[in-house]
């Protein structure tokens, strides 16, 4: 069933998902007979199954070829796309677009003002440099008068924290970088 | 009056809210998700804030981030838009809670006017027409069917706690009630989180009319006259125009009076829209009110001259209307949702990239969206792109200008519903005014757009 590297990472990533759309792609002919409009209507179709299976996906981009139509479909956001090469290979933690690297950004889960210490004067949750283990209280975040603490998901170094103590921060922001244990 | 508000809403409402921010003096605050952080409504704003991920209850859904970005960023209010969190009334305590003004009315009027059983029967005591059915949500099937039986088939099993057309079911027949309400009710639950339904007779090819209002702290009330929006697939509004082709002043004055009363009930503060339905015979009927600003209200303020999203943030800002009673009504206007749906193709959602958009212009058109040309949409939200607004001195004059509005708007990419109101435009049926919410089940086969799929 697979004419090309993509088809098979397609059926390699939705199982019998994929494959069902590939016998309607298969199926559908799409060579002479067929009027512009009804390629135009099938190709819609092939549109809305591909959003359908990598919406709740990790696969950031899926591209299929069927004759003379190439469809790509790429999820809104900042996911690399994923490379059909590599179909064997799940599409694990992206890495950092610019530095080949290792380090982890650790990202706001909220939107609130960012504190280092647990009060005023105190020394902060962590310093640069310092070695956090996992569950590890890194600062809090305060939204609604009500105070989160932001636990550690990795060990590692501290290499820097991104955000003053009181400033605002968004959802997604970078507040600290580490280099993992 | 306010100074930087916060707008808790996305696409052509946040591109509208931002406008009405700046036409009023103030700052405008925006918020995205990480799925729209290339929203025109974001660069048009003064700040912005991602406030989450794409699904909606990550982000245009979430009270925390939501208030907090109005928090941090020293927001006096929040316009919470149509949708999302625009009618919880949870959200107005939040924003109450943290001293930001919220634009719209109280948490009890909401929470009145939300609840469908309490909302009739504040309307009952009020002396505003009803739909005659059961009094308050009823117990079960068996009430049901009892009520049924009184006021006569068909029916209509309506969710109490939601709208838009979701946990409603006709019964044509005493035989089809029982499985009706089990499907309903269990809608109802998963769509509101409340299975509660109540039951009303069910009025044949009514016309849907809504009655627009304003109302300030100090209990004065402003009716902005009527929209006409039976033109609907599956309670989904497409087309809505004002005034009503269908009302004369008599019947006009009696609704407006009813939706002052409406308001006057609840202690309503700000902008709403009181919902009738307008029998053949003349006779009227209260269904809900809409506790809030609503994607047509372009209409109204078209032939009333009125900004309704300033008089808005003008209104939460502790100002005083200028005047109560019915604002004089002049020409006419005419809405069209332009939506990423295929209407040849049941009105399946289109996605994909805009890859042209050339709004229609010139005399008496206004084109209310967050598009460009480039613009990707997102799959995670409601499909509407756009909309067309059309007026003019009269309805031939607004409708000619729909005619040409119509063919010079371009959006290519997507699917859209222009051709259908392209089409719809030059029907007599359309053109002569008597449609009702019949209408495009009635004209199916007619109009080519559909291509014979249009669901009932």
């Amino acid at each position: 069933m697979a004419a090309s590297e993509e088809d098979l990472l397609l059926l390699a990533l939705f199982g019998e998902d994929g494959a069902r759309l590939l016998r309607t792609l298969r199926g559908r002919g799409g060579r002479g007979g067929e009027g512009p409009e009804e390629l135009v209507r099938s190709q819609s179709e092939r549109v809305r199954e591909l959003i359908e299976l990598i919406e709740d996906s990790d696969v950031g981009e899926l591209t299929l070829e069927d004759g003379a139509v190439r469809i790509t479909v790429r999820k809104q956001d900042d996911r690399p796309p994923v490379v059909p090469l590599q179909a064997a290979a799940a599409p694990a933690a992206e890495p950092p677009p610019a530095e080949v690297s290792t380090t982890i950004k650790v990202e706001s889960p909220m939107v609130g003002t960012f504190y280092s210490s647990p009060s005023p004067g105190a020394p902060p949750f962590v310093q640069e440099g310092e070695q956090v283990e996992v569950g590890q209280t890194l600062c809090l975040l305060e939204a609604m008068k009500l105070f989160n603490e932001l636990k550690s998901d990795h060990a590692g170094v501290l290499r820097r924290a991104l955000v003053e103590n009181g400033e605002p921060v968004e959802y997604g922001q970078t507040l600290f970088e580490l280099e993992p244990a | 009056m306010l100074r930087r508000v916060l707008i808790a809403n996305r696409g052509e409402c946040a591109v509208r809210l931002v406008r009405a921010c700046h036409d009023a003096g103030a700052e405008a605050v925006a918020v995205y998700s990480t799925a729209d952080r290339d929203g025109l409504w974001v660069g048009m704003a003064d700040r912005a804030v991602c406030i989450g991920g794409h699904q909606p209850a990550s982000s245009y859904l979430n009270v925390r981030n939501l208030v907090a970005a109005a928090e941090t960023t020293g927001c006096d209010a929040v316009h919470p838009g149509w949708g999302f969190l625009a009618e919880n009334a949870a959200f107005v305590r939040a924003c109450e809670g943290s001293d930001l003004v919220f634009v719209g009315p109280g948490a009890e009027a909401m929470e009145t006017m939300g609840d469908k059983s309490r909302a009739k029967e504040a309307m009952r005591e009020a002396g505003v027409p009803l739909v005659p059915g059961s009094a308050e949500r009823l117990s079960g099937p068996d009430e049901a069917r009892s009520v049924a039986q009184g006021v006569g088939y068909p029916v209509l099993l309506k969710a109490a706690a939601g709208g838009g057309g979701r946990g409603m079911r006709l019964v044509v027949a005493p035989d089809e009630l029982a499985g009706a309400y089990e499907r309903a009710s269990a809608e109802a639950e998963a769509a509101f989180g409340d299975g509660g339904m109540y039951l009303e007779k069910a009025i044949v090819r009514p016309r849907h009319v809504e009655m627009q209002v304003l109302a300030d702290a100090g209990g004065e009330v402003l009716v902005l006259g009527e929209r006409d929006c039976s033109i609907q697939r599956r309670h989904q509004k497409l087309i809505e125009e004002a005034p009503s082709p269908a009302l004369d002043e008599e019947v006009r004055r009696a609704m407006a009076e009813a939706a002052r009363r409406a308001c006057v009930a609840c202690g309503y503060v700000n902008a709403g829209t009181v919902e009738f339905l307008l029998d053949h015979d003349g006779g009227f009927y209260f269904i809900e009110m809409n506790t809030r600003l609503q994607v047509e209200h372009p209409v109204s303020e078209l032939v009333t001259g009125v900004d309704l999203a300033c008089e808005q943030l003008r209104i939460a800002g502790g100002e005083r209307l200028e005047r109560g009673g019915l604002a004089p009504l002049r020409g006419h206007a005419i809405e069209f949702r332009l939506n990423a749906e295929d209407p040849a193709r049941g009105f399946m959602p289109a996605a994909g990239t805009v890859s042209r958009f050339q709004p229609a212009l010139g005399p008496g058109v206004r084109v209310d969206t967050h598009l460009f040309s480039g613009y990707r949409v997102p799959p995670f939200y409601d499909s509407l792109l756009a909309k067309l607004i059309v007026s003019g001195a009269d309805r031939e004059q607004a409708l000619r200008r729909a005619v040409r509005a119509l063919d010079e708007l371009r959006i290519e990419g997507v699917a859209t519903t222009r051709e259908l109101f392209a089409e719809i435009v030059r029907e007599p049926a359309f053109a002569d005014g008597r449609y009702t919410t019949a209408y495009l089940e009635e004209r199916r086969g007619a109009l080519t757009s559909l291509g014979g799929e249009v669901a009932a």
